[in-house]
């Protein structure tokens, strides 16, 4: 079984992110959520646009997409601007600001580590929905922990409306 | 179990899966006057999301009461490639109280295409607010910013052994021009290239409206595929794909090519700042030279996306690490 | 990817501290009784006291979740409890009482040994469990954690500055014997506070400590035998908490007379009695009553307990006590449920009477407003009907005139009548079919443009024009006066005139000319020619005037049967447009009701009543009788 972050390189270098995906759009933190039994991965597209000083804007996600597990093959692919959903979003005006404040006192690399970390505890909650490995109440904290902190507080409304189960999950106030 | 039909006249109206096969992967917009006043009430979107040649995603946007408004979204996806829509979803506002205000949001999922909603959600107003976006501090807008700088060391021609030097990155580097805070990188590397190749000025505005009219940039940004659109429309021959390496690079250049690559742009925008974005993003940029004078080749590129984006020199390894997001995705362009 | 473990999602978020009757499969149990092995585990002469039962789990846990969905955290509370209570394999025996009525005095005797210090500060603060272990160890169990103490004497006394006066210590004090009496037997005894303390929370404490017992020791002082407070705690906290083994003991007897002991004993009986009859009465004390041997002193209780903690239906009365705890929960839910969904119906049936109410408004205001729309486009079509008389009026004096004009310069009106009248009158009337039609044409698109601005602001709807001709071409092609008139060619008549002037003229000339009046002959010949001539002109005169007369009287009545055909369409067209109309208003309010109706169910959503009436079914069969 592949591991998530071999699954987000096959996604950023499949046909549906060539094909329509604009460049410049970025991914957000995977989720999971599971329908018909199938094993999805979830994420949003969004563009952040450079600003020193911890300044650096992120725009409403433009698209959200779920892929199936393992195979990254396109499930549901929701352009927000045409989504009803999101007839509320003004999509010129920014959704926040990055970097926000629980994660100000990461560097990069210490930023990325923890991301990795997001990973490998995705790694396990899927080796666990597999049939592996007990996922642990520690396990869930920490992922809720990782995901709480690394999801940027200004798309939290987005990250809900793509994964709702997830969030309820691992999403804490 | 909440049942709730689509109307198959209002939904994948137009076009059947045999229409579609074999249709060019362009997405497509199709207009309809459903009540027959004259006026485009609905709109579907058709995508070819796995570039298999035929349709398989369907967004459709109906207006039921002509004021402009969308009332109803749909998407159907053919997730098998039958030419079937066998997965819909679909969001609509009710105005209980008939004021004009949408008070609640009917949103249902259909997972196996019989387009009878399995799930559905009635969302009241408040918890559709949900999704409005929450306030953000006071900040220039997009594209009001001072632009970001990388930081980069810019390619000199007196600081190098210019035997040493692929491509002809002296001239090309007039070529530069700042996109702005917004996507249209593609359009800007593409332009670039063409303008170093053929020595005209061709003006990037134009451009881009050409991309938009011809579905090329979506007003969000260029993808992948369209990556050669501009070179193609200004007449030079392109060739792209998976895989390239520096040698590509090198002999693209050194045949009076030039090439545009699909990089992590969070890997060579934020350069050698300590700043960072939380995704990564494919980003354009032209490469104008390899200067092989050092320990380690550098990659002098043009990159469109930060105020200091000219001939900045970037180590191989580290703009291999950032080309390898792509799966090391290049055009070549020849006039 | 097969998924094993799809319902991940389904299952509630756990978060914080790991809530009892978690799923093992996901984290490790913890075993808060561990002990060494050789006791952990019961032996084969004791009896199976850990009640493992499936119904009763999946029981709990739908109970549990009914108490969260309707709020009731206490309740969560109660079935964590009963957990607990269900897997304990000892026999525990909660001692309880008033303040001060020998309680720790009788868990002492009846382990033979002082391991309670008597009216230490601990043991009126906080229950202390007394239970048989691998080591003499005091632990404090407290909600962040658990203290271990080594068992000196002085450990009560630090005990004692720890737990403080403020009443604000919580958890339960563990005492672990070594004792063989306890070794032996799976029980365990507690000792809990005061049920009359002033300290707040004692009662719960002891309430606390009977939801988990298997047996309750209530010990009652026979200096102040049973007080009303006694009683009532006995009925609330005891009985009604379904303890299945219930036991009064009398303490303190040695403090009264010989002659009181008996009194107090008849009257603690009476008053046990009249709550609940059978309730075995021990005395605390052997020797001190005759005829009481069997069941004073502490070896007579603990044979007691050790008889029931070794009764086979054990687990039974468990079960029972824990079925009839469900029960009790499931009728309480029950309740919140039916109350749930009265609310429902009510806002149901509410609902259901406002959109009525609000289709019945939609359709009356709909009526009158295509009432009026209908009254308007007749208005419009009458008004057609005026401008279309107008219209043709003045066409037909001119035709009337045309025509008589033409007729007046005829020499043969039998031709003319035959051959140009039809003619004439076939272009005029094409003329004017033409003429109308463009123009109630342009009328009626005018109207129809609009009643469909009309309709498309209120009703989104609009009517298709009609392709139907008013002015019919048909209509005025065949239309035209030909009246059958018997009218004498008059050029025949000429020539047969003129024929039988010259034969009369020949005549006379021969008849004259025999006579020798030739010229007279020729005179009569030629005037007869003249007189002929005279007589024919005057002929064609009344022809054209009768013709005159005949296109006059006749061409208004040609004019009007092709108005009234004109004005038949116009009206059938206008007609059609409000039937269309009509119907498209209809549709419109039809569809109005219907998502109104819809939106009204989406509203409801029925399924959330169903579950509820689901909900409801399964807490009853879950109520005992």
């Amino acid at each position: 079984m592949i591991s998530i972050q071999e699954f987000l390189k096959n996604v950023n270098t499949g046909h549906v992110v060539r094909s329509s995906v604009p460049m410049g759009l970025g991914k957000s933190l995977p989720m999971l959520d599971i329908a018909d039994d199938r094993l999805l991965v979830t994420l949003f597209f969004y563009r952040s646009i450079l600003r020193p000083e911890d300044k650096t804007l992120l725009m409403p996600p433009e698209i959200i997409a779920s892929f199936e597990y393992p195979g990254a093959r396109l499930v549901t692919f929701e352009t927000l601007a045409l989504s009803r959903r999101f007839t509320g979003v003004d999509f010129r005006k920014p959704a926040g600001l990055f970097r926000h404040e629980a994660i100000r006192h990461l560097d990069r690399e210490a930023y990325m580590a923890e991301k990795e970390r997001y990973y490998e505890k995705l790694n396990a909650l899927i080796a666990y929905l597999g049939g592996g490995e007990a996922f642990t109440q520690q396990d869930e904290d920490e992922l809720a922990r990782l995901f709480t902190m690394l999801a940027e507080p200004g798309l939290y409304p987005y990250y809900r409306a793509a994964c709702p189960q997830f969030c309820e999950r691992f999403l804490r106030k | 179990m909440t049942s709730w039909n689509f109307d198959p006249d209002t939904f994948g109206h137009g076009m059947d899966a045999d229409e579609l096969a074999g249709t060019p992967a362009t997405p497509q917009m199709e207009e309809l006057d459903l009540n027959g006043d004259g006026v485009t009430d609905t709109v579907h979107v058709y995508q070819d999301t796995d570039g298999n040649g035929t349709y398989d995603t369907v967004t459709t946007a109906v207006d039921f009461d002509g004021d402009g408004q969308v009332d109803f979204t749909a998407v159907g996806v053919d997730t098998d490639g039958d030419g079937i829509v066998d997965y819909n979803e679909a969001a609509m506002g009710i105005d209980w109280n008939g004021d004009g205000q949408v008070d609640a949001v009917l949103y249902g999922q259909d997972a196996d295409g019989d387009m009878v909603m399995e799930t559905s959600h009635l969302y009241t107003a408040d918890e559709w607010a949900d999704f409005a976006v929450p306030e953000v501090p006071e900040t220039p807008a997009p594209d009001e910013g001072d632009g970001f700088s990388a930081g980069y060391e810019q390619f000199d021609a007196n600081d190098t052994n210019m035997d040493q030097v692929v491509g002809s990155p002296v001239s090309d580097e007039q070529y530069w021009e700042y996109q702005g805070e917004s996507g249209p990188c593609a359009i800007y590397a593409q332009v670039m290239a063409y303008e170093g190749m053929t020595g005209q000025d061709i003006d990037p505005q134009e451009m881009i409206n050409v991309a938009y009219e011809n579905g090329w940039y979506s007003g969000s940004g260029t993808t992948m595929d369209d990556m050669d659109k501009i070179l193609n429309y200004l007449g030079a021959d392109t060739e792209k794909g998976y895989g390239g390496d520096l040698q590509d690079l090198e002999d693209c250049l050194s045949d009076g090519g030039r090439a545009v690559v699909a990089i992590d742009g969070n890997e060579v925008w934020y350069g050698n700042t300590d700043t960072y974005a939380p995704n990564d993003p494919n980003h354009a940029v032209e490469v104008i030279g390899i200067d092989y004078s050092g320990e380690e080749p550098m990659v002098i590129i043009n990159d469109s996306g930060t105020v200091d984006g000219h001939a900045i020199m970037v180590p191989a390894s580290q703009f291999m690490d950032a080309w390898e997001d792509s799966n090391f995705y290049y055009v070549e362009a020849y006039a | 990817m097969f998924l094993k473990n799809k319902d991940f999602f389904a299952k509630p978020a756990r978060v914080g501290p790991k809530a009892p009757g978690d799923q093992p499969d996901r984290v490790p149990e913890e075993n808060h009784t561990a002990e060494p092995d050789g006791q952990k585990t019961e032996t084969a002469t004791m009896v199976q006291l850990r009640v493992q039962d499936e119904q009763l789990q999946r029981d709990m846990a739908f109970l549990d979740a009914c108490s969260r969905e309707t709020g009731r955290p206490e309740m969560h509370k109660q079935l964590s409890e009963l957990r607990d209570y269900l897997k304990n394999a000892r026999f525990t025996v909660a001692v309880v009482g008033e303040f001060n009525r020998g309680k720790s005095t009788l868990v002492n005797k009846l382990l033979g040994q002082d391991v309670i210090p008597v009216s230490a500060l601990p043991s009126t603060l906080l229950p202390i469990r007394v239970e048989g272990g691998h080591r003499d160890e005091l632990i404090w169990k407290k909600p962040g954690g658990e203290t271990h103490y080594p068992l000196k004497p002085e450990t009560w006394d630090t005990l004692e500055e720890e737990i403080g006066w403020d009443g604000k210590a919580k958890g339960e004090l563990v005492l672990r014997q070594t004792l063989p009496v306890l070794q032996q037997n799976e029980l365990a005894l507690l000792d809990t506070p005061g049920t009359n303390s002033q300290v707040k929370g004692d009662l719960s404490m002891a309430e606390e400590a009977l939801s988990g017992c298997d047996c309750a020791i209530l010990t009652i002082a026979a200096v102040a035998p049973v007080s009303e407070s006694e009683l009532r705690f006995l009925q609330e906290g005891i009985l009604t908490k379904k303890v299945p083994r219930i036991l009064v003991v009398l303490t303190k007897l040695d403090l009264l007379s010989e002659k009181e002991r008996e009194l107090v004993i008849r009257n603690v009986q009476a008053r046990l009695d009249s709550l609940q009859e059978g309730l075995p009465l021990y005395l605390s004390q052997s020797g001190l009553v005759p005829g009481w041997e069997e069941k004073a002193g502490p070896k007579a209780i603990w044979d007691q307990l050790t008889a029931w903690l070794r009764e086979s239906d054990h687990t039974y009365l468990k079960c029972q006590r824990a079925h009839g705890l469900l029960s009790e929960m499931a009728e309480e839910l029950r309740g919140l449920y039916a109350c749930q969904l009265e609310v429902l119906e009510e806002k149901k049936e509410a609902r259901r009477e406002k959109v009525e109410e609000k289709k019945r408004q939609l359709l009356g205001n709909s009526h009158i407003q295509w009432d009026q729309l209908e009254i308007e486009m007749l208005n419009r079509c009458n008004q057609n009907f005026t401008w279309i008389r107008e219209m043709t009026e003045e066409r037909q004096q001119d035709v009337i005139e045309k025509l008589t004009l033409e007729l007046s310069h005829t020499n043969n009106p039998k031709d003319w009548w035959e051959k140009d009248y039809p003619y004439r009158m076939k272009m005029e009337m094409i003329a004017l079919g033409n003429a109308l039609e463009s123009n109630l044409q342009s009328f009626y698109t005018r109207d129809l443009g609009w009643l469909n601005h009309v309709l498309q602001e209120k009703y989104k709807a609009i009517v298709p024009p009609q392709n139907q001709r008013m002015a019919d071409k048909g209509v005025f092609r065949g239309a035209r006066s030909q009246a059958e008139l018997s009218l004498e060619d008059m050029h025949n008549t000429r020539l047969i005139s003129r024929v039988g002037t010259g034969v009369v003229t020949v005549a006379g000339y021969l008849l004259f000319g025999m006579m020798g009046l030739s010229p007279l002959g020729m005179a009569v010949g030629i005037g007869g020619g003249i007189v002929s001539e005279l007589f024919m002109n005057r002929r064609v005169e009344e022809q054209r005037a009768r013709l005159g007369q005949t296109i006059r009287t006749e061409l208004p009545g040609v004019f009007s049967r092709c108005v009234e055909t004109v004005e038949k369409n116009v009206r059938e067209t206008y007609r059609d447009a409000i039937g269309n109309m009509q119907k498209a208003c209809q549709n419109w309010a039809n569809a109005q009701c219907e998502a109104m109706e819809k939106a009204r169910q989406q509203g409801e959503d029925p399924t959330k009543a169903q579950a509820i009436r689901q909900k409801v079914e399964k807490l009853a069969a879950m109520i005992q009788d």
